[in-house]
């Protein structure tokens, strides 16, 4: 006996199995082709074949029709209780027994111990000493106990559902295909002609499309109406109304600002007008009450200074001058410069930056909001540091250091004004230059 | 040529063998044994069998002929066109069935009329169930994933069940368990306890959506099917897949169950319906009478038939064999979502663009066409029927809706033969359709 024997036959090679399904599949065909076609006798298809062959014995006339229109009030009682307990015995059966497989294979039966040990067996085994003596053993074989909360071992592979052995059934209805093989005249094929597209941005191959095509793929033209769509000529009137109306608007907006800025004006001159008046008043009161003074003080100063009133009056006036000029440097001194002066004219010895509502945060463009306002992504919530509230300090590097510290420049030259000297940079120069011995000469800070 | 000779004279030799035998051991008996007369009867062909059947349906079908054995009837085929064809003579012309059809007059039933809209889901109503038992409430099941419970008589929701992660498909309630199971486009069965209200079981293995689930009325079988095209039968209690149907080509509509052979039948978008017999496994019979997708088919709550339609065809058919019954006129209805039939002999058929369709059940006669109305707020487009269901008394229609709402309809009441004869009854040629 030969292995090749023992094993299964070949699934693809066997002549006879094919043959049967290529009949079945040509039978397929002819039926097809017996009950679309109507009168198709000139066909070489002999009807014979059909109706003789094995999908032919299973066509039959009857089902195709309607038994009950014969009898509407034909009776079709419903299944007998016995019926259905034969039905419902004969069909459990089979389910049973399909379920207890399926829930417990054999070969996955755990067996307990009990059983393990009845199916345990001895055997008896000798074996000659090379001195000659015989030694027996008694064996005890006893299958492997296993876990039964164990999981399988075995994986599960997908199992291929094997092909369904059925039987051929005609089809009782029109198919897809035989409406497919409806032929159609050229008519009707170039009803249904599509011009080809063309696109307007590429095209490579270089199509051109006769004129006529292209006005049957605008949208705008068609069969009836050759021309284009005429557009109503409403639509040309409300954008100029639309236009014309948006113009006066503006118009009238511009004379509108024009006169509110004409009042303004007039408003602001006015006002500057009375401001004037109001000022040469006071000079002229002011004046007034220097010249009261003036001729009160002459009373007295007549016995020194009688001889020269020109004098007195140029002196008057530049110290006027210089008041005035004061006055109106004052007025055009920032807070901080005037809040400094203040200090200064106090006495007290101040920075730039230390006095309050003077100091002035660095100037950043980002630093306008905060940004882990906006950056969520970067876990916002979250503080950066426990002291630190903001994202960027409020005075940078630079300005912290200069902040407490006196800008002596700055002072110098404000005191200087103030003092009405020109004062220089303060520089190291000889003490006197009257003494001639160099080891004499004196070296400290002086004015220059 | 030796070989083909060969093959003669086997043949030869074998006709005279089998000819003997017939002579000598059955010309002279009455009546052949039962297993011959099968084997004979099979090999009829179909114009033999027409005749014995026309014989016996119109007189003289007693005198049995018994039929030569190797007798072949001359071309049977073109007799058989012609006897199809042929409008002039034979019994059994098409014109005939048609006079006998029009003799007949189909059964009244009152117009049917909306009474009750019910809004609730937020999304399409896929499935409605009647509760079998105490015909107390009806559960609907919908695109929003969500299942509700309606009270049938009030209208109002008593409970909304969620688990499923995707559109609920199919419902069906157990007469003999407080179960109800549902299948849904996520792959899974669940089995809902209806006294706790909470899912006790899920059964998993459909490779795709499950578009239809079933209860057995006797077994404890939970049959489902969806779109891998297998109709899957799972034991309920330990949720294992007992079998697997295959056979549909493309995703299975419907599935539901008898308690006598065939015990599951099914239809798919392959346009075919099988009836199963699951003892062995395989499908008994195909209906292939339908040229589209079969979208759902209706048991009749009375006697032993269903009616199943794809778009414009609906067709009711004799149940343990599958012989078709009756055609409906259901020329120009559309696409159908949903049948339902009742015990008065009641078709409802909804369609995917909202129409009603009302038939009498045995004639095949439709009596009354509407459209449904749709919710204010939603689209014309949105008028479509997905299911309904009949109530155990079969006096009110549940349809569940595209636009989202729940409708039910009842017959008019003072409706009668007189006052709404409703839709005539002119039976088209068509009717006879293949």
């Amino acid at each position: 006996m030969s292995f090749s024997s023992l094993l299964p036959p070949p699934r693809r090679t066997s002549s006879e199995k094919e043959s049967q399904v290529s009949l079945v599949k040509r039978n397929r065909e002819l039926v097809l082709k017996a009950l679309t076609d109507d009168d198709n006798q000139d066909d070489n298809v002999k009807k014979d074949n059909i109706f003789d062959s094995v999908v032919g014995s299973k066509l039959n006339f009857q089902d195709f029709v309607p038994i009950r229109q014969r009898n509407f009030n034909m009776e079709l009682p419903k299944p007998s209780q016995q019926e259905i307990e034969e039905t419902y015995n004969r069909t459990k059966k089979v389910f049973d027994k399909i379920l207890a497989t399926t829930l417990q294979p054999e070969t996955l039966a755990v067996k307990n111990s009990e059983q393990a040990n009845a199916e345990s067996y001895e055997l008896k085994y000798e074996t000659k000493q090379p001195s000659g003596a015989v030694k027996s053993r008694v064996l005890k074989i006893v299958e492997k106990a296993q876990d039964p909360l164990q999981p399988s071992t075995i994986k599960a592979g997908k199992v291929v559902a094997p092909p369904v052995e059925e039987e051929i059934t005609p089809l009782f209805h029109k198919t897809e295909a035989a409406d497919s093989a409806k032929t159609f005249s050229k008519e009707e094929r170039a009803e249904w002609d599509i011009p080809a597209a063309i696109s307007s941005w590429k095209n490579p191959k270089g199509h051109t499309l006769s004129l006529d095509k292209r006005l049957a793929m605008d949208a705008r033209y068609n069969k009836q109406n050759v021309g284009p769509h005429e557009v109503s000529e409403g639509f040309a009137n409300l954008s100029s109304a639309l236009e014309v109306a948006d113009s006066e608007a503006r118009q009238q907006m511009k004379v509108r600002a024009e006169a509110k800025r004409r009042l303004a004006d007039e408003e602001s001159r006015e006002k500057e007008e009375k401001m004037r008046l109001l000022a040469q008043k006071a000079r002229e009161e002011r004046e007034n009450e220097r010249s009261a003074n003036a001729r009160f003080g002459r009373r007295i100063a007549d016995h020194e200074d009688e001889h020269d009133p020109a004098k007195g009056r140029r002196i008057a006036r530049k110290a006027r001058e210089v008041e005035l000029e004061k006055d109106m440097r004052k007025s055009k001194m920032s807070t901080a410069d005037r809040l400094r002066e203040l200090a200064y004219s106090q006495g007290r010895d101040i920075s730039e930056r230390v006095i309050l509502s003077a100091a002035k945060a660095t100037d950043s463009s980002e630093g306008l909001y905060d940004s882990r306002l906006f950056s969520k992504g970067a876990n916002a919530n979250a503080r950066r540091h426990e002291d630190q509230l903001y994202d960027q300090p409020l005075f940078d590097q630079q300005a912290r250091d200069s902040s407490n510290r006196a800008n002596l420049d700055q002072i110098d030259s404000m005191i200087g004004e103030e003092k009405g000297e020109k004062r220089g940079h303060i520089q190291f120069t000889e003490a006197s230059k009257d003494s001639t011995r160099d080891e004499e000469k004196e070296y400290g800070l002086q004015d220059k | 040529m030796v070989a083909e000779d060969d093959f003669n004279v086997f043949e030869e030799a074998e006709q005279f063998y089998t000819g003997t035998r017939w002579r000598n051991q059955f010309t002279c008996m009455a009546k052949l044994p039962a297993h011959l007369q099968e084997i004979i009867d099979n090999k009829k062909s179909v114009l033999q069998r027409y005749d014995l059947y026309a014989q016996s349906c119109y007189g003289g079908g007693d005198s049995k002929q018994l039929i030569e054995f190797n007798k072949k009837a001359e071309e049977p085929s073109k007799a058989m066109i012609k006897k199809v064809y042929n409008y002039a003579g034979g019994q059994h012309s098409v014109m005939e069935r048609q006079e006998q059809l029009i003799s007949q007059k189909p059964s009244w039933h009152a117009p049917w009329k909306l009474i009750r809209v019910i809004n609730g889901h937020i999304g399409w109503v896929r499935c409605v169930e009647v509760d079998p038992v105490d015909n107390a409430w009806y559960a609907t099941g919908s695109n929003d994933t969500s299942i509700k419970v309606w009270d049938l008589a009030s209208g109002k929701l008593k409970l909304t069940l969620s688990g499923h992660i995707m559109t609920v498909r199919d419902l069906a309630i157990s007469e003999r368990h407080p179960y109800m199971f549902s299948a849904s486009e996520d792959k899974t069965i669940k089995c809902w306890d209806l006294e706790k209200n909470m899912v006790i079981r899920n059964y998993h293995g459909h490779l795709s959506g499950v578009h239809t689930v079933s209860l057995h009325p006797t077994l404890d079988l939970v049959v489902s099917a969806g779109r891998d095209s297998v109709v899957k039968l799972w034991d309920m209690r330990t949720r294992v897949p007992v079998m697997n149907l295959i056979g549909h080509k493309s995703p299975i509509n419907k599935v539901r169950c008898l308690p006598v052979d065939p015990q599951i039948i099914s239809c798919s978008t392959d346009a075919n319906i099988r009836l199963w017999d699951i003892t062995a496994g395989k499908s008994a019979k195909i209906l292939t009478h339908h040229k589209r997708s079969v979208r759902d088919f209706a048991l009749h709550p009375s006697e032993f038939s269903m009616a199943s339609a794809c778009t414009d065809d609906i067709r009711s058919w004799k149940l343990p064999e599958g012989i078709l019954l009756t055609n409906f006129q259901s020329t120009s209805t559309g696409i159908i979502n949903s049948l339902s039939i009742n015990h008065d002999d009641v078709l409802f058929a909804g369609g995917d663009d909202g129409t009603l369709s009302f038939y009498d059940y045995k004639s095949g006669h439709k009596y009354q066409s509407l459209l449904t109305t749709e919710i204010p707020g939603s689209l014309e487009s949105e008028r479509g029927i997905l299911c309904s269901s009949f109530d155990q008394t079969g006096l009110r229609l549940i349809t569940g809706e595209i636009d989202k709402s729940i409708k039910i309809w009842k017959q008019e009441e003072s409706a009668t033969p007189d006052s709404n004869p409703g839709l005539p009854w002119n039976p088209a040629m068509s009717s006879q359709r293949f």
